[in-house]
């Protein structure tokens, strides 16, 4: 969310940094309790190495969780231009902006003036209007006067208007007939009384992947925000992309005219992919369709009494506390609540994480915020569906050192599900590795992530890891690497690793090399890992053959996952 | 003085002290069970309980918090109330004898309001005890507070 930038809401140490982004140098300066930055002047044409300096006082902030981003205003202008570089609030180190999205490594973006009022703050504060005098098209030298009705993501983002609720119950006999009745008061929307539909409509208004229905209402959207409020039916004034439906609707002409849309927000079976749009996936999900499952089955938007979790706990998913086991599903699906039903369906130990509901039908496939996310499209695992689309299945994330032929094998002994024809290297290689070598970016951030996965550790062993993690701390991808890194410290031995993601490519590559030649020294004997599917050899030496042969077959097309 | 006069006073004297002793005691009795709670929402505070501390419990707070200062305020005004009775002549003890059972209500409508305001609540609003007991028992502190003052005054006026 957004915040004004203050001392409580700034998470950084601040003061005396210095950050560089290739040429460009940016110090950070407190100032009592203002934060500013001086640096190039970026409206600059001069070519020079040496621009005229700046300086700009940081707003806002966006963020707050995992990362945090800065936002400078510029004097007389109510436009806003982003700081390039983004704040790891676990790590306490800073990365370029490019570097926190997966985004081809060619792509390196000029911070532009106006990108907040154009676009984060439709969702990143509560009915923002963007006051833009000017085309959309030059909206980087036309003038803004965005306006937001609050920071941030407040009441009125889920409960709609609220003044007339407040003025209503300014009445105190008003006040105590609605405490002593049921009855909703109808000046205010409350998601949970509401059908599940609408109810996850409130959600999706930020958590789809969504457009205004025609270009002609965006002169209205650019002066009064969007027309939509809680309570209404999204799809009237919003279209929500679903790449299977809605085939006929005008607008997907000119949302499929970019050639990357696809490929930036869905797995080609029409599965999203990106995080923060998980009411697309509900939108697929028979639970939702057939069902009333919505997003208030599992989350909840205020901090039960009787949750013990700590309120920094509960917010980082704000998942309701009893729903952090099976219990979500477990509301309809009654009939696998015995330990005996449990294991019977899943065929793992019913304490076991196999038996996680989550787990198998809610997989970590989606990418965002530098982590796999569970996809909100509600699932089965299935190996046809890797192998036509690329998307891991379930139970490969966590049988990190299984091939997809074993998955099959299983699927097809407990479940019936047809075995699919399996090309050589689905047959025999290891799915985590194939997606390392040869998968596109995206595949390489959520094999790297799941590597790192305290289940799949347990499930898969670790001391196979670290070699094939090598090859991703010299990928091209900032991303990649950034998350291969931090899966490499979790690996035992190598918690005090040292590696610079951003460093030279001299510099990954020395890494990468040290990783293989401490993982060389310090691998347990024995042969847990040894063998064809995890590339190893009988004595357990790396089959460098077959791991180059892979990386030409990498899948070299242009990620860019637009979370 | 006539002897009718006599006979009222005599009357009116023999339920002075009945008056005095009464709020005397009432008094003494609030402050020692409205220090208590307050001995009580100390400890609360400092072993942090939930049900009093809670952010979503603040009307509770609140309401305990008061039904323990007006307690323990109407125990002092009880105790001035009784020794006023005793200091002042018999004459206008008609007003002292009307505020004598107002007080005595307020005693109990106005901490007891409060601490059923505060027992079970509906977010920012007190409970009903809030609602209907307090408004009461302020009613009734007020007028008897008015019946003091003119009893108080009248005697001042005749000196």
């Amino acid at each position: 969310m957004t915040q004004v930038a203050s001392p409580e809401a700034i998470l950084c140490e601040f003061d005396g940094v210095e950050l560089k982004a290739g040429k460009r140098t940016y110090n950070l300066e407190r100032r009592g309790d203002e934060f500013w930055v001086e640096m190039d002047d970026p409206s600059s044409d001069s070519q020079s190495e040496y621009r005229p300096r700046i300086e700009r006082k940081v707003v806002m902030t966006t963020g707050s969780h995992h990362q945090q981003m800065y936002w400078l205003g510029d004097e007389g202008d109510r436009k806003v231009q982003y700081l390039p570089f983004t704040y790891l609030t676990k790590e306490k180190r800073w990365i370029t902006r490019d570097a926190s999205f997966l985004s081809p490594p060619h792509r390196k973006r000029t911070p532009q003036n106006g990108t907040w009022n154009i676009g984060c703050k439709n969702c990143h504060a509560t009915h923002g209007r963007t006051k833009l005098t000017g085309s959309f098209s030059e909206y980087q030298t036309s003038s803004m006067d965005t306006q937001t009705a609050e920071l941030g993501i407040a009441c009125e983002a889920c409960h709609g208007p609220g003044q007339a609720h407040v003025e209503a119950n300014r009445d105190p006999l008003r006040r105590y007939k609605l405490h002593l009745s049921d009855q909703p008061d109808t000046t205010i929307v409350h998601p949970g009384r509401i059908s599940h539909t609408r109810s996850s409509q409130i959600c999706g208004q930020c958590h789809s992947i969504n457009f205004l229905p025609s270009t002609d209402e965006l002169s209205y959207w650019s002066e009064h925000g969007y027309r939509y409020r809680p309570g209404d039916d999204l799809s009237e004034t919003r279209f929500v992309f679903q790449l299977n439906q809605n085939l006929d609707a005008p607008i997907r002409a000119q949302v499929l005219s970019d050639p990357a849309f696809v490929r930036d927000h869905f797995w080609s079976d029409g599965m999203v992919r990106v995080s923060g749009r998980e009411y697309n996936g509900l939108l697929e999900t028979p639970c939702y369709q057939r069902g009333e499952l919505s997003c208030l089955s599992c989350h909840v938007m205020h901090k039960t009494d009787d949750d013990p979790r700590p309120l920094v706990e509960w917010a980082n998913d704000q998942l309701n506390h009893t729903m952090e086991g099976n219990g979500a599903c477990l509301q309809c699906h009654q009939q696998y609540e015995s330990d005996e039903a449990l294991a019977a369906h899943t065929h793992h130990s019913a304490t076991s994480t196999g038996s996680s509901c989550y787990n198998c039908h809610m997989p970590h496939t989606t990418y965002g915020l530098l982590k796999a996310i569970r996809s909100h499209q509600i699932d089965i695992p299935n190996a046809e569906t890797q192998q036509l689309v690329g998307r891991p299945n379930a139970c490969n994330l966590c049988h990190l050192d299984k091939t997809l032929d074993w998955t099959a094998d299983h699927l097809y002994d407990w479940y019936d599900i047809q075995k699919p024809l399996l090309a050589k290297d689905d047959r025999e290689i290891a799915s985590s590795i194939l997606w390392i070598l040869r998968g596109d970016a995206g595949q390489r951030a959520l094999a790297a992530w799941s590597m790192g996965w305290q289940p799949a550790q347990q499930a898969s062993g670790t001391d196979w890891m670290a070699p094939h993690l090598s090859n991703l701390l010299v990928d091209p991808y900032d991303a990649v690497r950034i998350v291969a890194g931090r899966t490499l410290r979790t690996l035992p031995s190598f918690a005090d690793f040292t590696y610079d993601d951003a460093g030279s490519a001299k510099q990954r590559n020395d890494a990468a090399k040290r990783v293989v030649k401490q993982w060389g020294s310090s691998r347990p004997a024995g042969d847990s890992f040894r063998g064809r599917p995890l590339l190893f050899d009988a004595n357990g030496e790396r089959n460098v053959k077959e791991i180059v042969r892979l990386l030409r077959k990498r899948d070299h097309r242009i990620v860019h996952l637009k979370e | 003085m006539t002897e009718e006069t006599a006979d009222e006073t005599e009357a009116v004297d023999s339920k002075r002290p009945d008056i005095m002793r009464r709020h005397v005691v009432v008094g003494w009795w609030l402050l020692l069970v409205f220090l208590t709670l307050g001995i009580v929402l100390e400890s609360l505070h400092g072993f942090k309980i939930g049900w009093y501390l809670e952010i979503d419990n603040e009307t509770r707070r609140l309401m305990l918090t008061l039904a323990h200062a007006h307690g323990t305020l109407l125990g002092i005004v009880n105790i001035v109330f009784g020794l006023t009775a005793g200091m002042l002549p018999n004459e206008n003890g008609r007003l002292r004898r009307i505020a004598s059972p107002m007080l005595i209500a307020s005693n109990l409508l106005l901490p007891l309001g409060f601490i059923f305001g505060g027992l079970y609540f509906y977010g920012g609003d007190p409970g009903l005890g809030a609602v209907i007991l307090v408004p009461a028992g302020a009613m009734f502190l007020f007028l008897g507070t008015l019946l003091a003052v003119l009893d108080v005054t009248m005697y001042r006026q005749k000196d």
